[in-house]
């Protein structure tokens, strides 16, 4: 294995709580950091260029962009929690039945997560949302359901390897039950890989919520959510531009940060994993 | 230079020649001149979306009509006042019983494919639009045909089955585009090969992205067109058209936004057409629900809401405010002044008359993506915050809102816009009768007086009926009425003579120049 | 049996069980398409004649059964809103997709392979530092996004590059590589971004094995070491990982299209979607997964070639 050079610091850790802390704690406080309510209309006062009243300027309704923006963090941290847990949820419980099962039931699940991933994962999330409506809930669920494969395999993945360790082995022999060898003995053993895979999950939840919204398919106004915030910027692109580019600017930070905690958390837990796979 | 770097660190030799190649493509297509100055005889038009089909019998699409204006014909056309004059048809007329309808064609038309227009092609046409097979979303609005009679090669007879005044008009709108006799019995594809009898046939169509209309030299009337071609591009967003007509790329563009305006009336090479539109813009209210079935509550929410502002933010500052439940721009409009001024105070004591002095919560229901009503229906929420109604906005996807609210009635509250007919009857049937209205608005009265309009001739009684069904409307204050909104549409200075046929909502390039 | 048939033939229950799940899961959905067609303003009885010529009216199971028929025979549908085969609607748009995703990977690959080669080469360096914070910038950009801004900074402010649509390349070529740079280059940066650090940590490993020791205490020309062998074998993770995610741009090129206007299948797509024009949303869907299905196919093939010690049977 690569013998690279190890680092005193994991930096990528660090940048990446950093601003994972700083997003969360944004979207936990926003109510007191925005200057204003993100869904009050001021028509006289639309479009206006930043000034000191409102920093980032306000939109078409005369709406606070600052304060969108914040609680658009809101929408994101949500809908990643949300999604990740429907995914990773769903998901591991797959991938450890099947894995731990093996035989036909491990047949039948890997050809339906096969299905799943038959398709690209953003058009999989469009076809989601299409058949339940759009909606911020639908959006959550959706992006939920294009996760459990990814799940699923690492998992059993994961699985099939600490199956035959001897602590497994052992413990069956003492007669232990099934769900207890599963929960207490293969599922902390697997954990690591698991976190990893979320942290990048939840990036990716939050790419992919904000092109849902993008496409007018995902959090519909009035609230706030970077995707649709961009959406709406298309109409006054060459008006107001930064209308534009902060929401990205939100997103792009957004996922950075929970992308190197992810690379951080894989060099920390998990050294054999070379940063770089995705 | 880079890509030699590239090689002497190591990488692969194809990978360095690729990069090469990949930045030399670039450059060549960096360095092709943008486009040169197209020619004069050349117009390209910038429209916010593609036609889904060219067959005139196939669609209710507005965009697809403003496409097909070019490539057909009708019997009948409206002018700039929306009144009625000949197209196909030289003259007509109709029996004291109202029940036939003699058209006498023009001689000397031609199709696209040669063919010379005559009565067997009207009576194609028709009976087309009538059969089922057809799939025509417009066969029941055609009228009560019974019978098309070809009376000798000019001359055609249209008998119903009862008295329908609305024919005329409806034999005007986009879906009454004669197609040649010969091709319909031979069950040709007019939806992506259109042969009529229109100023311009198709060139090339390539969806979604642009259509390119080529001049018809055997048109029937002489020297027009004027251009040798039409280029027409689909453009959906808006900041798009906008840059696309300051630089030139295009010369005429639709439905700019009103918050361009500024940047665009600073340019000296583009004009601005403004022009209301005939839509009517409305806060529909469904009368069946609850507490808006008290007429008081009704009139305080017209009292709540400012009108004209919610109208001019988010439709544009030329929008026209109106009370009745017609457009503008139409000759049966009628003014009946501002009968529910705003005033928030008088709201509040209305709502307390009828017994929600403690306030009320109501349903928003606003479309995507129709990103000027979803912003008006969030105007309209602040605005009834104000008076104590608290109004929940939800979002809906386009076909939901049809589905749901539309045909199905959950919903209190919805902001939408109900596009123009040239016949009143169009707008107003079903009016009154609360199974066949989507705010199930209940008045016999009404229904009456529209039924009588059917069935009216006298162009001057009928103004009288329908003006007296609106203002009973109005009184009763079935649903807020916002106005008709302006529409906005930029040319470079050079354009000339192109025509925006407002009553049908379409687009007329037979004498444009530039 | 041949392993391309088996293959080949795995695709077929996953396609049927995904267009039949689509099939039905979009029939539940409020709307049908004679209330789109007819839009506002729409009467009872234009409604229920449209719907009965349209043949809305039948029941599910039965245009189901007439569906999966036409399918047997290799038949998409007509769309109905459209009035033309779901088809050629959709042969006339994959040209646009394709070229859209074919050019980003290119621009991944040739901007990510080199980059990841040199900052392996330098691990640890300023340079390597430099292209691993970009490629986790251009990971965490948004590809919509940056086709936003490549319109705001590089269409707007330079006549060069149009602002939105496609010319075919029969037609010219000249336009169409004009016309694709933007969107590919905007789709490309973030497979690049991904692509880079996967190139620079499979040269990492290669560059540490024994062999290239050997070559070096040998005394060759490290550059032809690095040539020759590493690249070889660093190839190949790259590639399959580039083949893979070709499948994963025709989803992004979904939005992208979006953003630039292109007439390609997620325009189509979406007007399925929006329309509910169901046959469109089901044979673009369709298209997409037995693509997806031959992509994979083509990686696990290609993957034997650059390795011979990978056969399949």
């Amino acid at each position: 294995m690569v013998a690279t050079r190890r680092r005193r610091y994991n930096l990528p850790l660090l940048i990446g709580g950093a601003l994972v802390l700083l997003v969360a704690a944004t979207a936990l406080l926003a109510p007191t950091l925005a200057p204003h309510d993100p869904t009050e209309v001021d028509p006289p006062n639309r479009l206006l260029p930043a000034g000191p009243e409102h920093p980032l300027g306000t939109d078409r309704l005369g709406r606070d962009v600052l304060s969108r923006i914040l609680y658009g963090g809101r929408v994101a941290v949500v809908v990643g929690v949300v999604a990740v847990s429907i995914g990773a949820g769903a998901g591991t419980s797959i991938g450890l039945l099947s894995g731990y099962r093996a035989g036909r039931v491990d047949a039948v699940l890997m050809r339906i997560m096969d299905g799943l991933m038959a398709f690209p994962s953003l058009l999989l999330a469009i076809l989601v949302v299409a058949a339940l409506g759009p909606g911020h809930v639908q959006t959550m669920i959706a992006i939920g359901v294009v996760l459990i494969p990814v799940f699923a395999r690492l998992s059993r993945a994961q699985t099939l390897a600490v199956r035959g360790q001897e602590y497994v082995v052992a413990a069956r022999a003492m007669g232990a039950k099934d769900i207890l060898i599963v929960t207490s003995h293969i599922l902390p053993n697997i954990a690591g890989p698991l976190l990893i895979q979320a942290t990048v999950a939840f990036s990716g939840a939050v790419l992919a919520e904000a092109a849902l919204s993008y496409l007018g398919l995902g959090t519909q106004p009035p609230t706030p959510s970077w995707g649709g915030m961009l959406l709406e910027a298309r109409d006054v692109l060459f008006v107001r531009p930064w209308m534009a580019i902060w929401p990205g600017f939100a997103i792009a930070s957004t996922v950075l940060g929970w992308n190197l905690m992810g690379d951080g958390l894989r060099d920390l837990l998990d050294p054999r994993l070379r940063q770089g796979q995705r | 230079m880079k890509s030699k770097a590239v090689c002497d660190l190591g990488a692969p030799r194809w990978a360095g020649r690729l990069a090469v190649l990949v930045l030399a493509a670039a450059l060549a297509a960096a360095g092709a001149p943008a486009s040169a100055q197209p020619p004069r005889d050349r117009l390209t038009f910038a429209l916010s979306g593609g036609p889904d089909t060219l067959d005139p019998h196939g669609t209710a699409a507005t965009l697809s009509f403003m496409v097909m204006k070019s490539l057909y014909d009708t019997l009948v056309e409206p002018d700039d006042e929306g009144k009625l004059v000949p197209a196909l048809a030289e003259s007509w007329t109709v029996s004291p019983d109202g029940i036939t309808w003699t058209f006498k064609l023009r001689s000397g038309v031609r199709f696209h494919h040669g063919k010379v227009l005559d009565a067997s092609d009207v009576k194609a046409t028709l009976e087309r639009i009538l059969d089922p097979a057809t799939r025509s979303p417009r066969r029941l609005q055609i009228g009560p045909i019974r019978a098309v009679e070809v009376v000798d090669p000019l001359t055609v007879r249209v008998v119903l089955a009862e008295r329908f005044s609305p024919i005329l008009a409806a034999l005007a709108e986009g879906w009454g585009a004669i197609l040649p006799a010969d091709l319909v019995a031979r069950k040709h594809d007019f939806g992506t090969k259109p042969v009529g009898t229109g100023p311009f046939t198709l060139g090339e169509w390539q969806r979604d992205s642009f259509i390119r209309l080529a001049r018809f030299d055997g048109y029937w009337i002489g020297g027009q067109p004027r251009l040798r071609e039409v280029f027409i591009r689909f453009v959906p967003e808006r900041a798009v058209k906008v840059a696309g007509v300051l630089s030139g790329e295009f010369d005429i563009v639709d439905t700019i936004d009103p918050d361009d305006l500024p940047r665009v009336r600073a340019n000296p090479d583009v004009r601005v057409i403004t022009q209301l539109t005939s839509l009517v813009n409305v806060v529909a209210v469904n009368n069946s629900r609850g507490p808006l079935r008290d007429v008081r509550v009704r009139r305080a929410l017209w009292h709540a809401i400012d009108r004209t502002q919610v109208l001019r933010t988010a439709y544009g500052t030329d929008s026209r405010t109106s009370a009745v439940f017609m457009d503008v721009t139409s000759p049966f409009w009628v003014d009946v002044g501002d009968p529910y001024p705003f005033d928030p105070e008088r709201a509040r004591r209305l709502l307390s008359e009828a017994g929600h002095g403690a306030g009320l919560t109501l349903d928003l229901a606003l479309p995507q993506p129709y990103q000027m009503h979803i912003e008006a229906g969030q105007l309209v929420q602040a605005m009834l915050a104000r008076v104590g109604i608290t109004a929940r906005p939800r979002v809906v996807e386009w076909a939901f809102w049809l589905s749901r609210v539309f045909g199905g009635g959950e919903y209190d509250l919805t902001v939408i816009g109900h596009t123009g007919k040239l016949d009143p009857e169009g707008r107003l049937v079903g009016w009154g009768d609360p199974t066949r209205n989507y705010i199930r608005y209940d008045n016999q009265k009404v229904v009456d007086l529209i039924h009588a309009g059917r069935i009216t001739s006298n162009p001057d009684h009928r103004r009288r009926i329908y003006a007296e069904a609106l203002k009973m409307m109005t009184e009763e204050a079935m649903m807020v009425i916002l106005g008709s909104p302006a529409r906005y549409v930029a040319t470079r200075a050079g354009v000339r003579d192109f025509r925006q046929v407002y009553a049908v909502d379409t687009y007329d390039f037979r004498k444009t120049t530039k | 049996m041949p392993f391309v048939v088996r293959r080949l033939l795995a695709v077929a229950p996953t396609v049927l069980v995904v267009a039949t799940v689509t099939f039905f899961a979009l029939q539940v959905i409020p709307g049908d398409i004679a209330e789109i067609m007819l839009g506002v303003d729409a009467r009872q009885e234009d409604l229920a004649a449209l719907r009965r010529d349209l043949g809305l009216d039948r029941p599910l199971a039965l245009r189901y059964l007439e569906w999966l028929g036409h399918l047997a025979r290799g038949d998409l549908g007509m769309s109905i809103s459209y009035r033309e085969p779901v088809a050629r609607l959709i042969l006339a748009r994959l040209p646009v997709t394709i070229s859209v995703a074919g050019a980003a990977m290119l621009i991944a690959i040739v901007v990510a392979l080199p980059l990841g080669v040199i900052a392996a080469r330098r691990a640890w360096s300023l340079v390597d530092l430099a292209v691993l914070a970009g490629s986790q910038a251009g990971l965490a950009v948004p590809a919509f996004w940056m086709g936003i801004l490549l319109i705001l900074g590089l269409a707007a402010a330079l006549p060069i590059f149009p602002l939105q649509g496609y010319v075919a390349l029969g037609s010219n070529p000249i336009e169409w590589g004009r016309h694709l740079f933007l969107p590919a280059l905007a789709l490309g940066t973030e497979r690049a971004a991904a692509l880079v650090r996967l190139s620079r940590a499979a040269t990492l490993d290669e560059l540490h094995r024994d062999y290239v020791r050997t070559a070096r205490s040998k005394g060759l020309v490290e550059a032809y070491v690095v040539r020759r062998h590493v690249l070889r074998n660093a190839l190949i993770p790259v590639l399959t990982v580039a083949g893979l995610q070709l499948g994963y741009l025709m989803g992004g090129a979904i939005v992208i299209e979006q953003v630039f206007g292109l007439p390609g299948l997620g325009r189509l797509l979406l007007h399925g979607i929006f329309s509910r024009d169901l046959l469109i949303v089901q044979g673009v869907v369709i298209t997409i997964a037995i693509m997806f299905a031959l992509l994979n196919l083509l990686v696990d093939l290609l993957y034997a070639v650059v390795d011979p010690r990978i056969t399949y049977d």
